[in-house]
């Protein structure tokens, strides 16, 4: 017999639900709330309660749904946590139900963005035990592969031992006995140098892992920010910054302020317009002159003068 | 030219815009997939007019850019023989964009992802704002994904030089929820704070998966703005009531970005804060947000090939398979 259970908490066989439910919809006969057919599932505890438990735990953590970095301090977290579990207990022994219940729906008009939000999220726990059954299923993986390798060495050995008894029956003038025993000798011998543990040690797996988890974390390299290089093919371009000071500014002409709260600033065509000035003029520097005299002088002289 | 459509075989048609329908093409001679953009010039009489501006301004920009994070133009060709003439832009293959990836609800965002997204968003737009170029519709349908994992800032259809003294630009620019504060004011004159803004809303998104700001209106845009961001006062925003169409709102107080980024560490917070500013000018360039510590902070930013892929991706290779399997099957079963 097949025992099932619905949102009350109050099991029916199997055959029981078929027939009391029959149309779909039904009560329960116990407490005889209204319940649906679809609505039950087998137990899997002997004790329905605790079934009872786990379907309100279900409903609450849905919408219960924040994780440990959402809070500022383990005691805030702790403390939310104390809150849910008061709930679930009230509801599961139906103490104070509408008081609950007007509670945790107050929190959800107050969380509803932070809900959506954390729907789906993974807590770092649980993107540890993704890891964790990741790595499982690889070592699992190689610990087959390992054994099969092992498998074939195994069978191969053998092979070829056999091979060189013939080999040594078929060539040696001593005692049949003599060469027989000897071989045997040797196949044990080889068969006890070959017995080596397959299984590496699993203690330890657990810590590896975290350590890899972590490693992984501090292999991927930090950003870095480099500023952009860019070939103007011509004499050096004043910083923004010194566009004042140089005097550069002095030759445009004051944004208004309306182009001011726009987001213009004169420093915009007063720098594009050097870049534009200075772009592919080949400019040699002086030092690099000496160096290649042979260079394309005729611009360069004419930059001087 | 008609040696090179013949180069591309069309696979089929990926999406239609106002002005181009999009095809998944194969290169044959590189075997690559490749999408073409086939922009419409319509019969003589409606190009005489000269062809749509946006097509002319995406291939002015594409040819002159070169960056891991901006789009590559890979050729262009025209099409006049057939009956109707076009414009062919031949782009690498995106498998998705930055839009598909925040509403699939099967994608688990994390910080180190939004970094890894905001930082290549920010160099493909420090390159293009050191080249004078000004995006003007940054929003996540518009930042392509490549099978790598590549965010590549696209479609430049609204793209402009900035910089110039005496030329009056179009505050009508950049999609509604993403536009600054002072395009909404009608600016004329203004920088690269309207892309800087949009890239704040695009982080924003990442964090919250839903956008930021959705307007209905104009008005109503700047209201969610100023509810969340406060009123422009003359100190947090001088010489705004100088805009030709400013608009003087009941005042309000920000509110503090913590309360609507709970989950965000104060680094994080501190970006947002401070490329979302009322005044552009206040607003940190590229190169000034890709200095702030939040980027160089751990967690270290998500290596792009290790960054989430929406299930379709994953799933045409398996489907293949399946394909695949049933194909033997038949054979099988038509043997007597």
């Amino acid at each position: 017999m097949k025992l099932m259970v619905s949102k009350c908490g109050h099991s029916l066989c199997e055959n029981c639900v078929e027939n009391k439910f029959s149309k779909g919809v039904g009560n329960c006969p116990t407490c005889k709330i209204e319940l649906k057919k679809n609505g039950f599932r087998y137990q899997i505890f002997e004790d329905p309660f605790v079934e009872l438990e786990i379907d309100i735990r279900k409903r609450i953590l849905k919408d219960f749904n924040r994780k440990e970095q959402d809070f500022d301090s383990l005691d805030a977290y702790n403390d939310y946590l104390e809150m849910v579990e008061t709930y679930i207990f009230n509801l599961t022994n139906k103490t104070d139900v509408e008081e609950t219940e007007r509670k945790i729906n107050e929190y959800k008009e107050a969380n509803k963005e932070v809900i959506t939000k954390n729907r789906g999220k993974l807590s770092n726990d649980e993107i540890f035990i993704e890891h964790l059954i990741e790595q499982e299923r690889t070592a699992e993986e190689m610990r087959k592969k390992i054994y099969e390798q092992e498998l074939q060495k195994e069978q191969e050995a053998k092979q070829r031992v056999k091979h060189d008894l013939m080999e040594a029956l078929l060539h040696s003038t001593g005692n049949v006995n003599q060469v027989l025993k000897k071989g045997i000798e040797d196949l044990e011998k080889k068969r006890k140098e070959d017995v080596q543990p397959i299984m590496p040690n699993m203690i330890k797996r657990e810590e590896e892992i975290l350590i890899s988890l972590s490693n992984d974390q501090n292999q991927q390299r930090l950003f870095e920010y480099i500023p952009p290089i860019y070939d103007h093919q011509g004499p050096s371009i004043p910083d923004k910054n010194d566009l004042e000071q140089l005097g550069y500014l002095d030759h445009v002409r004051q944004e208004k302020p309306v182009e001011r709260a726009g987001g213009y600033t004169r420093e915009y065509p007063c720098l594009r317009a050097i870049e534009e000035a200075f772009d592919m003029l080949l400019f040699v520097k002086e030092n690099s002159l000496i160096d290649t005299k042979q260079g394309p002088t005729d611009e360069n002289e004419s930059m001087e003068t | 030219m008609s040696a090179k459509i013949r180069r591309y075989n069309f696979i089929k048609v990926l999406g239609e815009g106002q002005y181009a329908v999009v095809y998944k093409a194969k290169d044959t001679r590189t075997n690559d997939d490749v999408a073409v953009k086939k922009i419409k010039i319509g019969s003589r009489q409606e190009a005489s007019d000269g062809i749509n501006l946006t097509a002319l301004r995406e291939i002015k920009f594409l040819q002159e850019v070169k960056h891991p994070n901006v789009i590559e133009l890979l050729d262009s060709f025209g099409e006049y023989g057939s009956n109707s003439p076009s414009i062919c832009l031949v782009f690498e293959f995106m498998n998705t964009d930055l839009e598909n990836i925040i509403n699939n609800r099967n994608i688990l965002l994390t910080a180190t992802h939004t970094k890894s997204y905001m930082i290549m968003l920010l160099l493909g737009l420090e390159y293009l704002h050191n080249n004078w170029i000004l995006h003007r519709d940054l929003k996540p349908n518009n930042l392509l994904i490549d099978k790598r994992g590549v965010l590549k800032i696209a479609d430049f259809g609204l793209a402009k030089f900035f910089g110039s003294p005496s030329r009056l630009m179009s505050h009508e620019v950049v999609t509604r929820w993403y536009r600054s504060p002072e395009l909404l004011f009608g600016a004329k004159k203004y920088g690269t704070g309207v892309d800087i803004w949009a890239a704040g809303l695009i982080m924003a998104e990442l964090l919250l998966r839903i956008p930021l700001l959705p307007g209905d209106t104009d008005l109503g845009q700047l209201l969610k703005i100023f509810e969340v961001f406060g009123t422009p006062t003359d100190s947090n925003w001088p010489d705004a009531k100088t805009f030709s169409d400013y608009i003087e709102f009941k005042q309000m107080e920000p509110k503090p970005l913590r309360t609507i980024f709970t989950t965000s560490k104060p680094d994080e917070l501190d970006v947002l804060e401070r490329i979302m500013q009322l005044d552009p000018k206040r607003r940190p360039n590229a190169s000034e947000t890709l200095q702030m510590e939040y980027f160089s902070n751990p967690p270290a930013p998500c290596p792009s090939e290790r960054l989430p892929k929406p299930k379709e991706i994953q799933q045409t290779e398996s489907n293949k398979r399946k394909l695949g399997n049933d194909e033997k099957v038949t054979i099988k079963k038509d043997r007597p």
